[in-house]
């Protein structure tokens, strides 16, 4: 009796393997949703299996000419709509996630020429690229830094400033990275002070969430 | 029901055979070429694929572009790509080329070039080309040589057109029109995944 009790639990147990081995070679052979089995090549294949469900139409008459050519619009027809889907999502106009696409391949560029992707704000990168268009739509032409660093060097009568009167201080702000920034000279920094002491107490007294006036003439 | 099945079968194959005998269009505008040749007439037809998803493209994809075959493409990998100063462009999108492309390809997918892409001119500066916004100068910019799928994909010469379009330089592209299908139906290897 515990004999045979035995036995069968070695039958369950070896059953139970046999099953498990089985389950496992047959998802490491077939690989069920893989994106492998996505490709092509198997839509391809699924066109001859539609005609042969069409065949039985095809078999009372013995004239093959003729009714070979009927299930043909099937087979061509079939083909065509997956063959459309590829060149769609290729087709040019596509607007998907060009900016996505386009700065993906920018990477991939980088990463090869230079050996590392763009670090986000530098040349290069998206947020480098955001930035420099909202630069460009938003603000008036005159506040754009180019021309402030070709103004500098004049001094004169011209206006010498960024038309920005106040400035919000973020941390890790100097008085003399904000000279830099704004103006692009040091000497700056010292005219920022003497505009704001009534504020400021020190050069050394910035505080984030300050809000500076700026010389404006 | 042996004799069922033996129809069925018999008519599986005789509907599959006109099926390859199936002529396809080979150009956007031509779809079978006639010639004589001592005044009996032949002509040159097509079966399997059709255009317009697979049109055959000409062996140039614009004037002053090189066309390359494979070895010269593994010439510019060594001479071009090892130096720096060439790069191999893949054109096909991002999903097959991830399956397998030419090793030291770089994905950069056709869309991409199109002038109405808002984000060109920053790709184009991945490429070399300063100030490629305001007056694009390709004197630092890379060498290129282009491919897509194969000889009957018209993407890569697309992509061609649109740098060319963009200023790029001729002398800086080349075509590689046998592409990534060419390239594996000859045994040469793949790299995956790059």
């Amino acid at each position: 009796m515990t004999q045979t009790s035995k036995n069968a639990g070695l039958i369950r147990m070896a059953l139970m393997g046999t099953a498990f081995i089985a389950l496992t070679i047959f998802l490491v052979v077939f690989q069920p949703g893989s994106p492998r089995n996505a490709q092509s090549s198997f839509t391809l294949e699924e066109p001859t299996t539609v005609t042969r469900v069409a065949d039985p139409v095809t078999v009372a008459p013995t004239v093959n000419e003729p009714l070979a050519v009927v299930p043909m619009p099937v087979q061509r027809t079939a083909p065509a709509p997956t063959a459309q889907i590829t060149s769609s999502t290729q087709a040019p106009g596509q607007p998907t996630n060009m900016r996505d696409m386009t700065f993906s391949a920018i990477s991939n560029l980088k990463s090869v020429t230079t050996g590392e992707a763009p670090a986000p704000g530098q040349p290069g990168s998206l947020l480098h690229s955001v930035v420099k268009r909202s630069i460009a739509n938003g603000a008036p032409p005159q506040t754009t830094s180019p021309q402030v660093t070709e103004i500098k060097p004049v001094s004169t009568n011209a206006p010498r400033f960024p038309a920005a009167v106040s400035y919000f201080v973020r941390p890790g702000d100097t008085l003399l990275s904000i000279a830099i920034e704004l103006y692009g000279d040091r000497s700056a920094a010292n005219e920022i002070f003497q505009q704001n002491t009534n504020i400021m107490s020190s050069p050394d007294s910035l505080k984030p969430g300050m809000v500076l006036k700026l010389p404006s003439s | 029901m042996v004799s069922v099945r033996r129809a069925v079968i018999a008519a599986s194959i005789a509907a599959g055979s006109p099926l390859i005998a199936q002529s396809a269009a080979i150009t956007e505008s031509a779809s079978a070429f006639s010639f004589t040749m001592n005044g009996a007439e032949m002509s040159v037809t097509r079966s399997g694929p059709s255009c317009p998803s697979s049109c055959i493209q000409p062996m140039t994809a614009a004037a002053g572009v090189e066309t390359l075959g494979e070895l010269e493409v593994i010439g510019f990998l060594q001479n071009l790509v090892s130096t720096g100063s060439g790069l191999l462009i893949d054109v096909r999108m991002p999903g097959t080329f991830s399956s397998g492309s030419v090793p030291g390809a770089v994905n950069v997918p056709v869309a991409t070039f199109l002038p109405d892409n808002p984000y060109r001119a920053d790709l184009l500066s991945a490429l070399g080309v300063a100030n490629p916004e305001s007056s694009p100068s390709f004197a630092g910019a890379f060498s290129l040589v282009v491919f897509g799928n194969g000889p009957d994909d018209g993407t890569a010469r697309d992509a061609i057109q649109h740098l060319l379009g963009a200023g790029y330089p001729a002398n800086k592209v080349k075509y590689y029109r046998g592409g990534a299908s060419t390239w594996s139906a000859l045994g040469l290897n793949n790299s995956v995944g790059q």
